[in-house]
């Protein structure tokens, strides 16, 4: 008599368990969210609106572990890889930076802001002017407007002993941007 | 005896048999206004797509969100969907969740194949869905399709997806690392590049083909199906992946509702025991499916938050999750058998 009862019915009764279940639990977050937060969620894009939030609040340790992880989840995404490398450059972290910026750019080659980061962490961090040389060349080449691209071009060329070649840069610099002293120095 | 059908003129035939009116067909089920969205793309550049995360939500939630809520809602006020689909709609749930916390607990591990598997999966889901809406309006505008022709069809609208195959970084080929390896070698990196450029071509011009051999032997393909093709292809193959990934689920998601309400109404309308007006499906069916769509993608994942997991890996793998389960609900709930109510929507003016 029960069973007759119940049998049709216990479909219906795992599936209302189930959907309050998964209902209960939305609503649980949105309240978890908005009590110990205090801010209402945005979706699909909340973690990067999370990740700003850490580096306008120069949190930048926990920036970079967050977008380590979506960098490992969304392989071949290059969205977290740009921002880490910005999180990686504020924390001095020269290593990471070089290995998330590289990372990054076999994705977008011609991001000449990552590849300026990267170029500025081998040379003045790692001491590496060939690699550093490589770098701003091809920023010069994306962007040769850029007097800062060109001073450091020149800069690396002045390490590596090529004068010649550095003046021609230091020029150019100081041609774009009179304010550019390390050219100057170098003239 | 019945009388012969009346032969529909060029004009009506090329503009086909709309669900709605052409207005609402062409700009929403065919994408016309995709397309006008990014029409200013082309000239300003892709920041005109770099929108603030706060606008992005909101568009997001209405469009995308809804969309993805719209196959579970369909699903579910199917009124036959549990008899017919048992699994589907009371096991394969509870196997979502278990699937999505697992996934959570080893992101580096398994939760990134569960990412490819929603990049891969997704231009795939919306070529068929191309197609399948293509070939729907042929049917019902008169343009009966051979088995062949029907090949055709399918074929070219999955260009777009073989394309994105080739060419998404951590999806398709390269979910493996197919693209560094083949970064190793100069001729296969240049035999993927004609590839892809092969794509880029075939995909406009084998519609405009189509279109014109079903032109000449009399059965011509109404334009909405051919817009439907070359919409399916501008999202894909001229916008950057990432820009494709975000803006065709906006797109696609339009399309989807406008479509999946269309034959919920009909279907309700159609229910001896209905006494509601069409506005009242309409607008049930949209309120229900924005608000399942926020709980799913604003709610949910802050629950793996609360749980004390990270919030990036809730956030992502939810999102890849939430789309892998809309394609597979789609595979049933949008089947045409010969006597199905869905073939029966079709066949009705």
């Amino acid at each position: 008599m029960i069973g007759a009862i119940v049998r049709p019915l216990s479909g219906w009764i795992v599936f209302g368990l189930g959907g309050g279940i998964l209902i209960a639990s939305m609503l649980a977050g949105l309240t978890f969210e908005l009590v110990e937060h205090r801010r209402f969620p945005v979706g699909p894009v909340h973690q990067w609106v999370e990740v700003d939030r850490l580096m306008e609040g120069e949190h930048f340790e926990l920036a970079a572990q967050r977008l380590r992880t979506a960098r490992a989840v969304q392989r071949g995404d290059a969205v977290p890889g740009a921002r880490l490398v910005e999180a990686l450059w504020a924390l001095g972290d020269a290593d990471g930076l070089i290995e998330a910026g590289s990372d990054y750019l076999r994705l977008v080659p011609d991001d000449v802001n990552v590849r300026m980061r990267l170029g500025d962490a081998l040379f003045f961090q790692k001491r590496d002017f060939q690699g550093a040389l490589e770098q701003y060349e091809e920023v010069v080449r994306l962007a040769p407007e850029s007097a800062r691209a060109q001073n450091n071009l020149a800069g690396s060329l002045f390490a590596l002993g090529r004068r010649s070649e550095a003046i021609v840069h230091c020029r150019e610099a100081v041609r774009l941007d009179p304010t550019m002293t390390c050219a100057s120095a170098i003239q | 005896m019945t009388a012969p059908a009346a032969r529909p003129g060029l004009t009506a035939a090329l503009v086909g048999r709309c669900f709605v009116n052409p207005l609402f067909d062409y700009a929403l089920i065919g994408g016309g206004l995709s397309l006008l969205v990014l029409a200013p793309f082309y000239w300003r550049g892709s920041g005109y797509l770099n929108w603030s995360p706060e606008s992005l939500a909101v568009v997001l939630l209405l469009s995308t969100g809804a969309h993805f809520a719209a196959s579970t809602v369909r699903l579910y006020t199917k009124p036959d969907a549990a008899t017919r689909w048992p699994f589907l709609t009371l096991g394969f749930p509870l196997v979502t969740v278990g699937g999505l916390t697992v996934c959570i607990l080893f992101p580096e591990a398994i939760g990134w194949h569960l990412f490819a598997l929603y990049l891969t999966w997704s231009p795939f889901h919306y070529a068929r869905q191309a197609f399948g809406l293509a070939s729907m309006y042929c049917e019902r505008s008169g343009c009966h399709l051979s088995p062949a022709e029907k090949r055709v069809l399918d074929g070219t609208c999955m260009l777009p997806f073989l394309y994105a195959f080739l060419a998404t970084p951590g999806a398709g080929i390269d979910w493996f690392g197919g693209l560094a390896l083949v970064e190793g070698s100069s001729q296969v990196a240049g035999a993927l590049a004609l590839a892809r450029e092969g794509l880029r071509v075939t995909a406009f011009a084998l519609p405009a083909l189509l279109f014109l051999r079903l032109w000449r032997s009399g059965r011509p393909m109404p334009l909405i199906s051919l817009l439907m093709i070359i919409a399916n292809g501008v999202w894909w193959l001229t916008l950057d992946y990432t820009n494709a990934f975000l803006w065709v689920t906006v797109f696609h998601g339009t399309q989807y509702l406008a479509i999946v309400i269309v034959f919920h109404v009909r279907e309700r309308m159609a229910d001896a025991r209905n006494r509601r007006g069409p506005a009242f499906h309409v607008l049930s069916f949209y309120a229900m499916s924005v608000l399942l769509g926020f709980g799913l993608f604003h709610g949910w994942p802050h629950v793996y938050v609360w749980a004390g997991w990270g919030l990036v890996e809730s956030m992502l793998l939810t999102v890849a999750t939430i789309n892998v389960h809309h394609f597979i609900v789609d595979a049933y709930i949008w089947r045409v058998g010969r006597d199905s109510g869905n073939a029966r929507i079709v066949r009705a003016a």
